[in-house]
């Protein structure tokens, strides 16, 4: 049910924000400008930038069709029109319904896709490379923007943006944490969306570095205004949906509500301009895995609902399953190191998850062990073995191999297909003990498919990591001081290991011994 | 009471503490024949007044199947014991330096953590104790410091985790049959016994399965054998003796109790079948294998998956055979002291292991010639000697269950792995040597060692004979546990 707000305040707000957002970015600039030692442009610069570009002659390429006429319009009036589902501080937003922040995602995601078209149309190679680069990004924020407001969702139990704010329970302990979390990703997605620093630099004029900036190389007068301003729109958006959500006074209390939602806007625009000062900009390449943090942070916050146990389970064995997936293509010792990391987390995750009605010091001091040993001690150790033995960066015995994933994404569905079965005989969760199976199983293939030896410790980490989920998925509780002892068992078995790679490297020196195939008959 | 439990744990773990600090050889032999002793002496004790020393309802305690095994455990390490000084007296390579200072720590640790194994009945802490007895031998399988040895004691590690990976597999399924079965069922072996009526079979059958796919790599059995050969054979004679006389006889007491579960349940038939299988294909494996090895310790290593391979199928016939199998897995560890015993001497002594170039082993060396063809004797399963009246209680078993396609296949596969075996063995005892070669004898003395085999020997003839009812009376009321009668 759509409703309209019928406070005109929300109205009188809507077009207040598409005034003024052009101040928030020339106050970033100003910021930034002070930050590193110049005095730089007056806050009202955006205005004149835009005034003088409206009142330019608008000209077209001789190459280009309609879509470059259209583009900016439409550009313009999606973002736009994603200020009306806007919730302003205490104010509702002008128009409200369940789902719409799918709407508001998907305004957004016209408009990329109408100025990467226009920037195609114009048949320039440049442009053309700046859409790709746009497209790429584009790629990795969409699963972000909804796995956090989607985890939002799960929380509050509501589904438009409006009740997603005002359902947010301060009273709660975990809600704090949670929307912290949850602010750090949009941030870092405002910072790669709106092609700030770290990721692109709006400020270069040099077509191969730029990706934003680049597509919109051949507009000129009223076309680049409108570009220019859906674009600080676009700052203005995810900054007041980031203090939206920092805000426990937003319902109660109109004056503290607004004085604290301005403190927000404040501290964000400081941040974007620490930001923008300090750090320069990344290599392309390194570029994608920027979103690395807002990513795994969105997956935190939609995993670590607690309020949903079984969907949370279920949540952190399929990223179990994508550390799988992830092993095989990779031949990175480092890789292989992270991966155990990760993994231990995401077990011990599970285990809190699965435990959490009942949570008792017994569960405590597991969970802890399982931190300690799978996350810190295993890994640093094998960590030391890597340095000690200098095995390089890559496994070197194997190349990608485009066959191996294929193998263990077979591994994994079938292992869930086994799973299902097992629901006939006895109630499991089909999603966690089919993850248990398809560690043990890719444990094991790895163990038999790489030759390297330290691949083959680590096969047997994540046949152990399978054990432990199993364990969880059928819920067979041991005593503690049980489970402890196999830890240790665990880790003495790990560190021998260690003693005997280390031993090969005196057998072996050439090779750190990936050859053991003399005993025979 | 309290004093036997500190005997059989204390005592192991204070000579590990002394053993791991001491500098001394001879302190540390000594600390070592100590805690031997103290643990047979308790062993001895136990089976004598048939107590069980742990209070009851605990996760330990010590019932006729453990007193039996602790027996086999206890007197096998006291026979490696006292062997000890007089293998680490001949390791005087500077390279065996940090070997020989490991060596009786491991010793020590590897009798405690047996112990534990043994008197262990609660499913959880049987799967961690179990691994400790993998990596307390560790250190001295590779004692040589050689890359076979290395690359056995890796395999050894990591294909016998492995196999425990399926082993704990098992035991959850064991606990989810055991959830079915009331509020009160805990993983405790009696507990489970008591409530085997109530447990869901399917899950039975799930976990013995697995458990004993898990546990065959411990044993030894086929086709999870090989990591086990690689190691006993690359393993010092002594270190070899205790894996193949009392290790695999530990593991094979994990498989008793699953089978002692599952023989209270309704999957007996299906356990006894599977046992029967896995038996009759080690037999097969070890027939095959015992043709083709050119090294004499790989030989002596099948020969343990041979007996293992007899162990288990008799375990399955049940009733007389199953008698059998309790008493040739403590005479098979009696032999294994002296095949062991003397195949390292002979290794040390002629710097071999390949049977083609060892010729007039009598001449050469009489004293282990003579035990190692004694020993071979045994093993072989000739009369007077124990294995043979074990033999004989499995084929009365076999008969009286009319087991008939069984009994088949283990006399046909004895006879080939008999003649395989002696084919090796006599060309290495009397073979005359080709000509050229010096045939000067090495001038060897009597040793302990041969007497320790010699006598390992000759003790399993009285109890045969005998049958000492403080040995045979727990032996009969473990097959009622079993279910079985004679």
């Amino acid at each position: 049910m759509v409703t309209f707000s019928s406070n005109p305040v929300s109205w009188l707000a809507f077009f207040s924000l598409l005034a003024g957002a052009p101040l928030l970015s020339g106050i970033v600039n100003k910021l930034k400008a002070r930050l590193s030692g110049r005095f730089g442009a007056s806050v009202l610069q955006p205005y004149f930038d835009l005034v003088r570009l409206a009142r330019k002659e608008t000209v077209y390429s001789r190459s280009s069709g309609f879509i470059t006429r259209v583009a900016p319009v439409v550009v313009w009036s999606t973002t736009a029109f994603t200020m009306l589902l806007l919730p302003v501080g205490p104010f509702p937003a002008s128009i409200s319904f369940d789902g719409d922040f799918i709407l508001l995602a998907y305004l957004l995601g016209l408009g990329r896709f109408l100025q990467i078209l226009a920037a195609l149309d114009v048949a320039s190679s440049f442009e053309g490379m700046g859409a790709s680069r746009e497209a790429r990004f584009a790629v990795f924020a969409e699963p972000i923007f909804f796995f956090t407001f989607g985890s939002m969702a799960l929380v509050t139990g509501r589904f438009s943006l409006q009740s997603i704010v005002s359902g947010i329970g301060w009273d709660k302990p975990l809600f704090p944490i949670f929307m912290v979390v949850s602010s750090i990703s949009i941030f870092f997605l405002m910072i790669t969306e709106c092609s700030r620093m770290p990721v692109d630099d709006p400020n270069t004029h040099l077509e191969l570095t730029m990706i934003h900036e680049v597509m919109i190389l051949d507009a000129s007068g009223f076309d680049l205004m409108l570009y220019q301003h859906a674009a600080s729109l676009k700052l203005l958006l995810y900054a007041f949906l980031i203090s939206s959500l920092l805000n426990p006074f937003g319902w109660l209390n109109p004056v503290a509500g607004v004085a604290l939602f301005v403190g927000v806007l404040v501290v964000l625009v400081a941040c974007l301009a620490a930001i923008e000062t300090l750090m320069a900009r990344f290599k392309w390449f390194s570029s994608p895995s920027s979103y690395s943090t807002p990513r795994s942070s969105a997956y935190l916050t939609f995993s670590s609902s607690p309020f949903h146990t079984k969907a949370m389970t279920n949540a952190l064995s399929i990223l179990f399953c994508l550390t799988l997936m992830y092993l095989a293509v990779t031949t990175r010792l480092w890789s292989y190191v992270l991966i155990l990391v990760f993994q231990g987390i995401l077990v011990a995750g599970v285990y809190t998850v699965s435990f959490f009605e009942n949570f008792s010091a017994t569960h405590l001091i597991i969970a802890g062990a399982v931190l300690l040993f799978r996350t810190i001690l295993i890994p640093s150790y094998m960590v030391k073995i890597i340095r000690d033995l200098d095995m390089g960066h890559r496994d070197r015995t194997r190349r990608y191999h485009p066959g191996f994933l294929l193998q263990i994404s077979g591994v994994i569905i079938a292992a869930l297909l086994l799973s299902h079965q097992f629901t006939r005989m006895t109630p499991v969760l089909v999603i966690p003990l089919g993850t248990a199976l398809a560690a043990i199983f890719s444990g094991g293939l790895l163990i038999v498919r790489r030759r390297l030896l330290l691949a083959h410790v680590v096969g047997f980490l994540i046949i152990e990591n399978g054990l432990f989920l199993l364990g969880v998925g059928v819920k067979a509780e041991m005593p503690w001081v049980i489970e402890l002892g196999a830890f240790l068992d665990l880790f003495v078995l790990v560190f021998l290991m260690g003693i005997a790679m280390n031993h090969l490297k005196s057998h072996f020196p050439e090779g750190a011994g990936e050859d053991l195939t003399t005993l025979h008959d | 009471m309290m004093f036997t439990i500190l005997l059989l744990l204390a005592l192991p773990l204070l000579a590990t503490g002394f053993t791991a600090r001491s500098r001394s050889l001879e302190k540390s032999y000594l600390a070592t024949v100590v805690s031997a002793t103290g643990h047979l002496a308790a062993t001895f004790y136990l089976l004598l007044t048939r107590q069980n020393p742990f209070p009851a309802n605990t996760w330990f305690g010590i019932d006729s199947l453990g007193r039996f095994f602790l027996l086999i455990l206890s007197h096998t390490f006291l026979a490696v014991a006292l062997y000890s000084p007089g293998f680490l007296q001949r390791m005087q390579k500077p390279e065996y330096n940090a070997s020989r200072r490991l060596y009786y720590p491991a010793l020590n640790s590897y009798l405690l953590a047996n112990t534990l194994v043994i008197v262990t009945q609660h499913f959880g802490l049987l799967w961690v104790v179990l691994e400790l007895t993998t990596f307390s031998l560790a250190p001295v399988i590779y004692f040589y410091r050689s890359k076979e040895s290395l690359e056995a004691v890796w395999k050894y590690l990591f294909l016998v985790s492995l196999g425990l990976v399926f082993l704990l597999i098992g035991i959850l399924a064991l606990g989810l049959a055991a959830k079915g079965a009331g509020e009160h069922t805990s993983l405790v072996v009696t507990d489970l016994v008591r409530d085997a009526a109530q447990l869901d079979p399917l899950w039975v059958k799930v976990a013995f399965v697995l458990a004993f796919v898990g546990i065959s790599a411990k044993i030894g059995l086929a086709p999870m054998h090989p990591a086990d050969i690689d190691a006993t054979s690359n393993a010092p004679g002594p270190v070899a003796a205790l894996m193949a006389g009392s290790l695999r006889s530990t593991a094979m007491l994990v498989l008793l109790r699953f089978y002692e579960i599952a023989c209270n349940t309704s999957v007996r038939e299906f356990s006894q079948r599977l046992l029967m299988i896995a038996g009759s294909f080690s037999l097969l494996v070890a027939a095959v294998y015992i043709w083709r090895s050119r090294d004499y310790k790989r030989l002596l290593a099948y020969s343990s998956v041979e007996h293992l391979g007899i162990i288990t199928l008799s375990t399955g016939v049940g009733g007389a055979a199953m008698l059998g199998a309790l008493l040739h897995t403590l005479f098979n560890s009696f032999g294994k002291i002296a095949l062991f015993f003397m195949a390292g001497r002979i290794n040390r002594d002629l710097q071999t292991r390949e049977i083609n170039s060892i010729h007039g082993l009598m001449q050469r060396l009489p004293w282990s010639g003579f035990v190692f063809g004694l020993a071979f004797f045994y093993i072989a399963g000739t009369p007077p000697f124990g294995l043979f009246f074990s033999e004989l209680l499995m084929l009365q078993g076999m008969v009286h269950a009319r087991n008939w396609l069984v009994l088949s296949i283990f006399l046909v596969l004895l006879m080939v792995i008999f003649i395989g075996m002696s084919r090796a063995v006599l060309r290495m005892l009397q073979s005359p040597q080709p000509s050229g070669t010096p045939t000067a004898a090495l001038g060897e003395r009597f040793h302990i060692a041969h007497a320790v085999s010699l006598y390992a020997l000759a003790v399993s003839m009285p109890i045969a004979i005998f049958q000492p009812e403080f040995l045979f009376g727990p032996l009969r009321s473990i097959l009622t546990v079993f279910g079985f009668s004679l």
